[in-house]
């Protein structure tokens, strides 16, 4: 009964076995160490449980209050911008009266007005505190209010997702 | 508070440029520069396209 090896390099189609092959299967023989460690071999490993966690977590929080998910990782500086412009656009936008959709809309402009506005964070949940005497786009600031206010929430959502690249180590 | 149209659209431009400069650019001098930039050419393009309009309004 002949003998089995593990080396597969003498079963190669279109070789002849012979003293020529013995001699290069030897060093596969002698170091099965690859040539490479892994980690420079492969990609990384996918990112586990803990990183999107905490990437969930930073993408709240940098949503409900404008640059705390920059604040949470060292970002000073766009923590700061991003508070202030952030903030300086959706209180120029309810003082001067501007419109705050509600949640509930049964049209599509309703819809993305909302998805807009709510992207402002906690200026959207406090939007009744600053704006006491509400919306009035009969005068024109109103409706230039209504469009301050729907920038300010998607400066913020382009703030989270800047933080939540920060977080997930896809951008510095 | 009331803004004029005018005023709306540089208070507008100037945080819209100041976000994406912090956004997409690292250094300070090419965020200055970027902020600049991004600054007149919203002014530019408001001015021109209120000129191009204005015929429509007479």
């Amino acid at each position: 009964m002949p003998e089995e090896t593990p080396d597969t390099g003498s079963r190669q189609a279109g070789t002849s076995p012979g003293p020529t092959m013995e001699v290069t299967s030897e060093p596969q023989a002698q170091s099965p160490v690859p040539e490479f460690p892994p980690q420079q071999v492969f990609a990384p490993p996918p990112e586990d449980g803990m990183g999107i966690g905490r990437a969930i977590f930073v993408a709240i929080v940098a949503w409900l209050v404008p640059g705390m998910g920059h604040l949470l990782q060292g970002r000073w500086g766009r923590a700061v911008i991003g508070f202030a412009a952030v903030g300086a656009m959706a209180l120029a936008g309810l003082w001067m009266r501007g419109n705050v959709f509600p949640p509930q809309r049964d049209d599509a402009f309703g819809v993305l007005g909302f998805v807009a506005d709510a992207g402002a964070g906690i200026f959207y949940l406090l939007a009744h505190t600053f704006q006491k005497a509400g919306p009035d786009v009969s005068h024109a600031a109103g409706d230039y209010g209504t469009r301050l206010l729907a920038t300010a929430g998607v400066l913020n959502l382009l703030f989270v997702l800047d933080a939540i690249e920060i977080s997930r180590g896809q951008k510095n | 508070m009331t803004l004029s149209h005018f005023q709306a659209m540089v208070l507008f431009a100037f945080i819209v440029s100041v976000v994406f400069a912090f956004l997409s650019r690292r250094r300070l001098r090419s965020r200055i520069r970027y902020v600049v930039l991004a600054f007149l050419a919203f002014l530019l393009v408001a001015f021109a396209m209120g000129w191009l309009m204005y015929p429509a309004s007479h």
